[in-house]
């Protein structure tokens, strides 16, 4: 009785705040260790235990994500008041990586079949920039269309690169001009993960989105490596070097600069056309990414990239010197170009970002001695408004485009200027979780035709078991067209540019079905098999014309449409034991019908496949890679019909293998072959005359400036890379902490 | 009466394996915490992750694991991707970019995060343990 009422009297309250940095924290487990006193804090960062025994104990607090805190405390007359102080926690804990993870290749949840390829997906066959890096995807095509130069623009499912939206981050940063030269530009080192929608897409994108959209997605500089360092190199000379830092200089900012250089300074003329057969390259690229952490996780992020890079490509005896002449022919062409694009999230209650960005392309060029010097500005700004409502999903934005764009041909005497305004709304309705369907329309209205409306409807079904998805997909897009910057035959000054007429914008209907059933095996094996089909219709192509004048190419709106239809499937295969099998190929006919008269489109195959075969040998951290693709024959522009050249190519394929090896401390080194079977680009490729016919010089090589014969040096007559068999090697290394 | 029991045992068993796991959400766990203290595991996912679905569909269904889940563990589901907001001990995780704010506080190695990934909590939510890939049977049991 003595005790227990002696008990009672000799108890005290322990209470406090538990703080870190300054700031209450919530929720955190305070508790007095070995007794039964345990209570969580509130929203002050207050605790309190009442009617705790005299005595010695320890105080302990712990939360996810913080160092867990221990305080000696002596309960006595009066009560104890301790504000624990808890750092943030940089724990080890046991981390077990196991086999068969990371992102391959994967396809989002969303009702727009959205294809979705990571970083390790373009590591199997490393290159150096994205449009090379496109040609590991199946319908994607990287189309040469210079032997000379190298310029190139990516075909998705047979449409040109013109209806490819390029953007990176979501924004149009490729368009117009830079898709000529900026493709190869964008090194893959910047890349977190590419997102592909096969299919128009103006309904969000607007201009441009008609035949389908890439979105680079960049790194996000908090989740990047805190140095990183891949160097690779070729057998031709070719030295990729991407060095990637993050630095934190403040607690809310995280900054990533990433450095890209690439030079190629060895010319080879395998194929003795005379003419070097990849083109010189001098680049660099500095990229620079910030992330700024605010209140309630609102996105701020700012990013920045400069690239400046130096080719040419022509005769083998070629040097700056001859830069324009006729002397000597080479293609020289210098490129400098801004980028800068950020996200805000306004301060307030709902989601709405402002998304920015403005780049500025210059470009010198000479091909012969032709010269051409293009300038282009593009301004873009977009709120976008998300809201949800019960099953609605509604995204509401408006945007605005404004491009600049001047060179220093006949076509544009005044520099244009083209605005493009426009709103858009969509809706994504959850009717249950095997039932969605995605509603939206947009409104452009831009300066040289008017009115522009698109409208979109996809549907998915998932099964339950989610192996079984189905999307249905309808939708329009449209493009603006702009001749002078698309085309580099139309600029390459071997042929004059004609405009019959005033060109109207170029518009697209599709449909597509996509399903996709996914298979899972007792042993763990998994197998998913993606079908699609496509169809679509344009009635308004406007395509340039490069056979009714072989010393022009003639853009005309199409008196008739064009159609663009195909199945495709892609299939993967993987194991725990670390094999993996992707493939993939594409049937598909491109026509095009003018007056009454169906032909087939030029430089479009009729099938492609491409694969991919991994084994990773987990246990010595070995990884084997073989990937390739098979082109189908494409018709080819000849110039005339005393053109000795084939019509048609060949089928064509360019396989690869590689081994990597990954030491413990983050290192890996890969060496592989490419092209392997050694396909290049024929003789002839570059002249349009038997071998005997080609002029030549007093020293015996070719002149392709001398016109006796006519003027038969045509470098669009390219189907493949020119560059044959070679070795591949390279390091990565980097440091997370 | 030992014969019924076996049948009414041996129902039971064929009942509990043809159980799911119970997946809790992260705004409960601090009071079943408070009703029973147990450790928690949390697998975090995406909806396209091909060995999520598998880990869902070969591992979280057998009857030995769902049971040793069950009765030892708090499970909670975190779709990496949610757009919802996740209050868990009184804070709120936003998507941030592209992935919840709790599924890297949880799940990320390194610096990165990769799916799926699997992490244990002890009951007073200190992350224990962390696998990153495809967790099969053999692994959990």
């Amino acid at each position: 009785m003595t005790v227990s009422s002696l008990a009672i009297s000799q108890t005290a309250s322990v209470s406090g705040i538990v703080k870190s940095e300054g700031k209450v924290i919530e929720f955190a487990n305070v508790a007095l260790e070995g007794t039964t006193f345990g209570m969580f804090t509130n929203e002050k960062g207050e605790y309190l235990f009442k009617e705790v025994p005299f005595g010695n104990y320890q105080l302990r607090v712990q939360i996810i994500g913080f160092e867990t805190s221990v305080t000696s405390i002596t309960v006595k007359e009066g009560g104890v008041v301790v504000n624990p102080e808890i750092k943030t926690s940089n724990q080890q804990i046991e981390e077990v990586v196991v086999s068969g993870t990371l992102k391959p290749v994967s396809k989002s949840e969303s009702p727009v079949p959205v294809e979705v390829y990571s970083k390790e997906f373009f590591e199997k066959n490393p290159v150096t920039s994205i449009f090379e890096a496109m040609a590991n995807v199946n319908g994607v095509r990287p189309q040469l269309n210079c032997n000379v130069c190298n310029t190139g623009d990516i075909h998705i499912n047979g449409l040109e690169g013109p209806y490819t939206m390029i953007l990176i981050d979501g924004m149009p940063i490729v368009s117009g001009l830079s898709t000529v030269y900026g493709l190869m530009g964008i090194p893959q080192s910047l890349i977190d993960r590419v997102e592909i929608v096969k299919g128009p897409a103006s309904t969000l994108y607007g201009s441009e989105a008609v035949g389908g959209i890439i979105n680079v997605i960049t790194k996000n500089p908090a989740s990047a490596a805190l140095f990183s360092a891949d160097v690779m190199g070729s057998t031709w000379g070719e030295v990729n070097t991407d060095l990637g830092f993050r630095f934190k200089p403040t607690k809310k900012a995280t900054g990533l600069l990433g450095v890209n250089y690439f030079n190629y300074e060895n010319p080879i003329d395998n194929n003795g056309d005379g003419i070097t057969d990849l083109t010189l390259q001098d680049r660099i690229s500095v990229f620079n990414k910030w992330s700024f952490k605010r209140k309630n996780d609102r996105v701020f992020t700012l990013a920045g990239r400069y690239m400046y890079e130096d080719r040419w490509g022509g005769e083998m005896n070629w040097i700056p010197e001859f830069r324009g002449g006729k002397d000597i022919y080479g293609e020289s062409i210098y490129t400098s170009r801004w980028e800068a694009f950020g996200v805000y999230q306004l301060p307030v209650k709902e989601k709405i970002d402002f998304s920015f960005s403005g780049n500025g392309h210059h470009q010198n060029s000479v091909y012969g001695d032709m010269v051409y010097i293009g300038d282009q500005t593009v301004m873009f700004g977009q709120l976008t408004w998300f809201k949800k409502i019960k099953q609605h999903d509604l995204t509401v934005g408006s945007a605005y485009r404004y491009t600049r764009y001047d060179d220093n041909t006949t076509a544009t005497i005044a520099a244009n200027e083209m605005h493009l305004p426009g709103v858009f709304i969509q809706d994504q309705i959850q009717f249950n979780k095997q039932n969605t369907l995605l509603l939206g329309a947009r409104y452009d209205n831009n300066t040289a035709h008017g009115s522009v409306f698109s409208p979109r409807l996809n549907y998915k079904w998932m099964s339950k078991n989610r192996k079984n998805t189905l999307r249905l997909t309808g939708g329009n897009g449209f493009r603006v067209v702009n001749l002078f910057t698309e085309d580099h035959a139309a600029i390459s000054g071997t042929r004059e540019v004609i405009v019959e007429e005033e060109l109207n914008p170029e518009t697209s209907w599709n449909g597509n079905l996509n399903f996709v059933k996914k298979f899972l095996f007792k042993n763990d094996a998994f197998l998913s098999l993606d079908f699609s089909g496509f169809y679509t219709y344009f009635n308004n192509q406007i395509l340039p014309d490069y056979d009714s004048q072989d010393d022009a190419i003639v853009y005309a709106n199409l008196n008739g449409y064009a159609v663009s239809q195909g199945i495709s499937l892609n299939t993967d295969l993987s194991f725990q034991n670390g094999f993996n099998f992707l493939a993939g190929a594409t049937l598909m006919d491109v026509s095009v019908t003018d007056d009454g008269t169906t032909s087939r489109q030029e430089l479009t195959e009729r099938f492609t496949a491409t694969w991919g075969i991994t084994y990773d040998w987990k246990k010595k951290g070995v990884r084997f890679d073989y990937t390739g693709n098979l082109y189908g024959p494409m018709l080819l522009p000849l110039l005339d019909e005393n053109d000795v050249r084939d019509p048609e190519s060949p089928y064509w394929s360019i396989q690869n293998i590689q081994v990597t090896k990954k030491f413990k401390n983050s290192l890996e080194i890969y060496a592989g072959v490419k092209n392997l079977l050694n396909y290049t680009l024929p003789f002839n490729a570059m002249w349009a005359l038997n071998k005997e016919d080609i002029p030549t010089r007093a020293d015996g090589s070719y002149n392709p400036f001398d016109e006796t014969n006519g003027e038969r040096f045509d470098p669009a007559y390219i189907w493949a890379p020119n560059q044959g068999v070679r070795g591949n090697f390279g390091v990565r290394f980097k440091i997370n902490k | 009466m030992k014969k019924l029991f076996a049948i009414l045992s041996f129902l039971f068993a064929l009942n509990l394996s043809a159980q799911e796991i119970n997946w809790v959400a992260f705004e409960e766990l601090p009071l079943l915490e408070q009703k029973e203290t147990k450790p928690v595991m949390v697998f975090i996912h995406t909806d396209w992750c091909k060995y999520c679905l598998m880990q869902e569909q070969n591992t979280f269904t057998d009857s030995l694991v769902v049971a040793d889940l069950n009765e030892n563990y708090y499970c909670v589901k975190l779709n990496a991707e949610t757009e919802e907001t996740i209050s868990f001990l009184n804070r709120d995780y936003r998507k941030n970019g592209n992935t919840n704010a709790l599924s890297w506080v949880l799940g990320a190695q390194d610096n990165q995060l990769s799916f799926p990934t699997t992490v244990t909590l002890s009951p007073q939510f200190q992350i224990t343990n962390r696998w990153v890939g495809y967790l099969s049977k053999e692994d959990i049991l």
